[in-house]
């Protein structure tokens, strides 16, 4: 019965390893997300301030 | 994994001597009629693992102080001591009049084992046998999600799910296709083109400036402050600031025109969703009574009130009826509850708009030319919106479950007439500025090339936000759905084979009755998106049911309960071998009894079970079937001078 069963770790684990994988997803905010959990600091409000810092440095990029 | 060697309990609830039940990783049954102190071996169990009593907690906080037999003298301790086949986990944990529980084992190893044991099914009583199945589909999905360690999984999957949709909302309310075509239109007003980089705007202003036959052309953006002070060394300066601050206005108020298509637009949407709440006076009152009846349901699946009564009326009332009752109901108000807070997002939303025409407005009410009495028909305009953005946002704060309505859009609407002719009359009395001095042409172009110059940076400022914004929303969107599939994957497989595990206990126990196929179903939303719920389906007479409370006996149900308890502690416990049954087999006849004794032991022999029963007959049976599985057997005794006594059963009949 336990073979094939994944736990809630495995799931999130083969998510974040193969989450590079996932076409149309920015690899800077993958980045930040994977380095959130890996710390164990991944909350709603430190993805969304980091999310947010990403948006506005793009926002803020002089034009070439 | 773990066996129990011994385990002695002395002082607590029923037990005032000391008990001792040496097992040697043995499995036990033990007899004990009401009131000889059977259920203080399973409180006592509980409180070692979980630091509190579920059913007592509501006897005093944390049901601490309900831990400690009341004869027992302020000096003396409560405690339990069990030894485990890994003597470093032995603990004894113990409780002093003062309620400050301590453990005798404070080794980081007993720290895990004991931290890791308590998300295990260890114990089932009688009153937890419904739960699971008389739960809502909600509460069943996080329940399970909570035993197969989902949590995390549900976790990332709402993170996930609330920053896409952050990201979406964000887009939605910047309105950026709008405000682009806004600054398009300033730019083709002041360049006579559409202007979309850096390179057209550069082209289009050396083609402004060309009737001046000035020397050189400007290359790059930063060439166009040399440009406009060199308009300037001829002309007024305060005059050129004149020109600028109207020609400000006049954009100001064509964005506010724009914006105000917003406001209004979502003005209505939330007049709907108000509106179609409000007209409905039950469903207001269903809602505030939502909280009453889910606090009940709470209440009554703690085991805290007393059986066969409602709590709240103190009528008669078979409980697990009143719970099915009581849980269709907090269901059905689940759903008025969502639109009740559809109602909360589009407040928030229209919230949003009309601060951000408030706020714009405020700044653009400290143009030093509207206190000039040209500009007071102006300054008329701006205020009249400033009031309008006000009489928005008192809306905002009326509350639904007080019956206040809602004004109608119509009333509310801004006179858009006068909009448009003050942007004219501020565009007008620009260009009279200008055509008025000496030099008028230059002037112009000076002006529209300011104009030209804001116009365009805010066009590339909204573009690279909303540029970025969308980056965010398709990573999140994409991230979530690869998420979903695999967390659906998993949960599917599990539920497979965690069903089939829950139909094999079911059926030894109800072998050829007209139930079985017994399968966890997953159950979406209506968007066929989110996980809803998890439905428990089964056939019956060879038709396919679900859920199984309304077909089932109290003792089908109690068996799927068991069988629920039996698969989850053969899937989900990894530290611990054993487990404690305390009177669940109440509603079973001697069949059924029969049945479940010989499942135990056939499906349990490599666990060490401690099985509690206060039916002389049902302990007949089971110990006819364990005495010569290396079961021991024993009766609890109880006696107001010694409390509760555990003797080894002699075997007479």
């Amino acid at each position: 019965m336990k073979k094939s069963i994944k736990s809630g770790q495995e799931v999130i684990h083969d998510f974040l390893s193969e989450i590079l994988n996932i076409p149309s997803a920015e690899p800077a905010i993958i980045d930040m997300l994977v380095r959130l959990y890996q710390d164990d600091k991944l909350t709603e409000r430190s993805l969304q301030t980091a999310v947010d810092q990403f948006i506005n440095d793009k926002t803020g990029q002089q034009d070439e | 994994m773990n066996k129990i060697e011994n385990i002695i309990i002395k002082g607590i609830r029923g037990t005032r001597d000391e008990i001792s039940m040496d097992l040697g990783k043995k499995s036990i049954l033990v007899f004990g009629e009401n009131g000889t102190g059977k259920s203080t071996i399973a409180d006592a169990f509980e409180w070692f693992y979980q630091d509190k009593v579920d059913h007592l907690v509501s006897e005093e906080i944390n049901g601490k102080h309900a831990i400690r037999n009341i004869f027992l003298g302020d000096r003396e301790k409560s405690r339990i001591a069990i030894d485990f086949t890994d003597g470093a986990l032995d603990n004894e944990k113990s409780i002093g009049s003062s309620s400050q529980a301590s453990n005798s084992n404070a080794s980081a190893a007993f720290l895990e084992y004991k931290e890791r044991s308590a998300s295990e099914n260890l114990i089932l009583r009688y009153q937890d046998l419904v739960r699971f199945i008389i739960a809502t589909k909600s509460e069943r999905l996080s329940n399970l999600q909570e035993i197969i360690g989902f949590n995390e999984v549900r976790e990332m999957r709402g993170l996930l799910k609330k920053m896409a949709g952050k990201y979406t909302k964000e887009i939605k309310a910047g309105d950026f296709e709008s405000r682009k075509s806004q600054k398009q239109a300033i730019l083709m007003e002041s360049l006579g083109q559409n202007v979309v980089s850096t390179d057209h705007f550069i082209q289009a202003v050396n083609r402004l400036v060309e009737p001046l036959k000035m020397s050189g052309k400007i290359a790059a953006l930063k060439d166009i402050p040399g440009l406009l002070k060199s308009f300037e060394k001829e002309e007024d300066p305060g005059q050129i600031e004149q020109i600028a601050a109207l020609n400000r206005i006049a954009d100001h108020l064509s964005e506010l025109n724009t914006g105000i298509d917003e406001l209004q637009k979502t003005y209505d949407a939330y007049h709907t969703v108000y509106s179609s709440l409000a007209k409905d006076k039950q469903k207001l009152k269903n809602l505030q009574l939502r909280k009453l009846l889910s606090e009940g349901l709470t209440i009554l699946k703690k085991d805290i009130s007393k059986d066969g009564y409602c709590p709240l009326c103190q009528q008669e009332k078979d409980k697990i009826q009143l719970i099915r009752e009581l849980g269709s109901r907090v269901e059905e108000l689940d759903a008025l509850r969502k639109e009740y807070e559809k109602v909360g997002e589009e407040c928030q939303r229209l919230s949003e708009i009309i601060q951000n025409c408030a706020n714009s407005t405020s700044v653009i009410l400290k143009e030093k030319i509207l206190s000039e009495k040209d500009s007071q028909a102006l300054k008329n305009t701006l205020e009249a919106l400033q009031s309008k953005f006000a009489r928005y946002g008192e809306e905002c704060k009326k509350d639904i479950l007080s019956g206040e309505k809602l004004t109608p859009g119509k009333e509310l609407a801004v006179d858009r007439k006068g909009l448009l002719s003050s942007i004219d009359l501020a565009k007008k009395n620009a260009l009279s500025l200008a055509e008025g001095r000496k030099g008028g042409a230059k002037m112009q172009i000076h002006a529209k090339i300011i104009r030209a110059v804001d116009a365009y940076n805010e066009y590339v400022a909204i573009k690279k936000r909303q540029d970025a914004l969308l980056i965010a929303k398709n990573t999140f969107e994409a991230l979530y759905e690869d998420f979903i599939k695999r967390q659906e994957e998993a949960l599917t497989t599990f539920l497979e084979m965690f069903s089939a595990e829950v139909d094999k206990y079911y059926t030894m126990i109800n072998p050829d009755e007209k139930v079985g196929s017994i399968r966890l179903v997953p159950l979406k939303d209506k968007t066929d998106e989110d996980l809803q719920g998890i439905t428990i389906q089964f056939s019956f007479f060879d038709e396919t049911h679900r859920p199984p409370k309304y077909l089932l006996s109290e003792s089908h149900i109690h068996g799927l309960g068991i069988a629920f308890f039996l698969a989850s502690v053969k899937a989900f416990n990894k530290v611990n071998q054993f487990f404690l049954l305390d009177d669940v087999v109440s509603s079973f006849d001697a069949q059924h009894r029969g049945r479940f004794i010989r499942m135990l032991v056939k499906e349990f022999k490599d666990y060490q079970v401690i099985l509690l029963t206060h039916e002389k007959d049902f302990f007949d049976i089971a110990a006819a079937e364990v005495r010569h599985k290396g079961w021991q057997i024993c009766s609890l005794t109880w006696s107001q001078e010694r409390g509760t006594d555990l003797l080894p059963w002699s075997g007479a009949a």
